[in-house]
C-alpha cells in the first residue's frame, strides 16, 4: 500500500477511500425525531390562532367604518347638484392671534345644541353660464327698478324682470339699434329722490 | 397508511406534512435523516452540533416550506440546508483551532500501540477531516462518504462542477500529506 499515491492515481484514491472509512459511519440519535415531533405538533397547534388573527382584525375595521359612516350627519346639499351660487354666505375665516386667543365662548349647558336638519328638497334649477362681460351688465340692470333703461338717444332696452334661472331660454338682451322708436313711456330723471335715478313717467305725447 | 407513505414520493409527503399529517412528516425525515446526520457530524465533528443541525433542517422545512422550490431533489435540498449551517459552524471552529506542529504531533502524540485500537483511528482520521478547509471538506465528505457525483455535490454546494473538482483535488492532496506525515511516524497503518 503506497501512500504516496493517496489522491492521484486509482490505486492512491482507495488507499485514501480507506482511511476515511475508519471513522464509523455514525447513526443519528432517536431524540431528534421525537424533538421533531414535538414541534410539528406545535407548529400544527399555533397555526389557527395565527390563520384567526388577520380575518378578526379585518373584521373590526370593517365594523369601525360601519360605524363612522352611518354616524356621520347628512350634507343640506345633497350630492350630485351643484348650488348656484358657488361664493357661500359663510366669510372668509380670519385667523385667531396665535400669541393672545380671545375669549373662549362657550355655549351655555342648558341650552340644547341645534340639530342640523337637512334642509327639504330643492328642484335643482338650472346653472346660468355667460360671458365674462355680461355678467356686470346683469348685476347692473338688477340694480335698477323694474322698467326700461334709456340707452342713448332715446333708445331703451327693457330691463330683464329679475334673474329667473328657471326660465328656459334666456331673456332676450340684444342692444336696440341707436335711434329706435322708443317706448310710450318716457325716461326723466327724479330730484326729489336719492340717488337720482330715471324713472318711467307717463307718455306725454310728444 | 404505514405501506402508503413508504410509497409515497418525497413532494407526497410534504405536501401531506403542510397538511398537517403528522406521519408524512416523520417518514421525510427518516429518508433522509442518515444522509443529513453523517454530513453534519463529519463537518463539524461534534455529536452534538450533528444533532442540532439535523434538527434545524428539518424544522425549516416546517416553518418555511416556500423556501423548497422543487428545482432539486428533497434530499439535495435538505443537505444543502445542512452545508449551510455546518458550514457556519465549521468555518468558525477552523478559524480559531491550534495551528498543527508536527513536532507536537511526534512528541507529544498518542503511542503506535494506542493508534491500533479502532477509536483512536478514527480520532485521527476525524482530526485530519477537520483540518481542512470546509470548503474542501464538505466536498470530500460528499463524494468519499456520501459517494455523491460531482453534479449533484456541485449542485448542493452552489458552485460549478469544475469547482468542485478542484476544491476535491486539493482536499485529496492535504489528506495525502497527512497520511504521509502519519506513517513517517508509524502513528498510522491502514488496512
Amino acid at each position: 500500500m503506497n501512500a504516496d499515491d493517496g489522491g492521484r492515481g486509482e490505486d492512491g484514491r482507495h488507499d485514501l477511500r480507506r482511511f476515511l472509512w475508519q471513522w464509523p459511519e455514525p447513526v443519528a440519535p432517536p431524540e431528534i425525531e421525537e424533538d421533531l415531533r414535538r414541534a410539528f405538533r406545535r407548529r400544527r397547534a399555533r397555526r389557527p390562532t395565527v390563520w384567526w388573527l388577520p380575518l378578526a382584525a379585518g373584521l373590526t375595521l370593517l365594523l369601525a367604518w360601519q360605524i363612522h359612516r352611518v354616524g356621520r350627519p347628512v350634507s343640506p346639499i345633497p350630492t350630485g347638484q351643484r348650488p348656484l351660487v358657488s361664493a357661500t354666505a359663510k366669510p372668509p375665516s380670519i385667523p385667531s392671534d396665535p400669541i393672545r386667543p380671545g375669549p373662549e365662548v362657550v355655549a351655555p349647558p342648558s341650552l340644547p345644541r341645534p340639530r342640523v336638519s337637512p334642509s327639504p328638497e330643492v328642484p335643482a334649477e338650472p346653472e346660468v353660464v355667460v360671458e365674462p362681460g355680461q355678467a356686470e351688465l346683469l348685476v347692473a340692470f338688477a340694480r335698477t327698478g323694474p322698467g326700461v333703461i334709456e340707452v342713448g338717444s332715446g333708445a331703451a332696452i327693457p330691463r330683464a324682470e329679475g334673474l329667473s334661472m328657471g326660465a328656459a331660454v334666456a331673456p332676450n338682451l340684444a342692444m336696440p339699434e341707436i335711434g329706435a322708436v322708443g317706448y310710450h313711456t318716457e325716461w326723466r330723471a327724479r330730484t326729489d329722490e336719492w340717488p337720482l335715478v330715471q324713472r318711467s313717467v307717463p307718455y306725454s305725447g310728444r | 397508511m404505514g405501506a402508503d407513505l413508504a410509497a409515497a414520493s418525497d413532494e407526497g409527503l410534504l405536501k401531506a406534512t403542510l397538511r398537517g399529517d403528522e406521519e408524512a412528516f416523520v417518514e421525510i425525515y427518516r429518508r433522509h435523516r442518515d444522509r443529513v446526520y453523517r454530513f453534519a457530524y463529519r463537518m463539524t465533528g461534534s455529536p452534538d452540533a450533528a444533532r442540532d443541525i439535523t434538527h434545524n433542517c428539518f424544522a425549516s422545512l416546517l416553518e418555511t416550506p416556500a423556501r423548497y422550490d422543487g428545482r432539486a431533489s428533497l434530499g439535495t435540498y435538505l443537505c444543502a440546508a445542512a452545508r449551510h449551517q455546518s458550514l457556519r459552524l465549521a468555518s468558525r471552529i477552523w478559524r480559531e483551532r491550534p495551528m498543527p506542529v508536527a513536532a507536537d504531533r511526534a512528541d507529544g502524540g498518542p503511542s503506535p500501540l494506542d493508534l491500533l485500537l479502532e477509536g483512536e483511528r478514527a480520532r485521527i482520521v476525524r482530526e485530519e477531516l477537520q483540518a481542512l478547509a470546509p470548503l474542501h471538506r464538505e466536498v470530500l465528505i460528499l463524494v468519499e462518504y456520501e459517494e455523491l457525483d460531482l453534479a449533484t455535490v456541485a449542485e448542493i454546494v452552489g458552485a460549478e462542477v469544475g469547482t468542485v473538482k478542484v476544491r476535491l483535488h486539493r482536499a485529496r492532496r492535504k489528506l495525502r500529506d497527512s497520511l504521509q506525515s502519519l506513517r513517517c511516524r508509524g502513528a498510522l497503518t491502514i488496512g
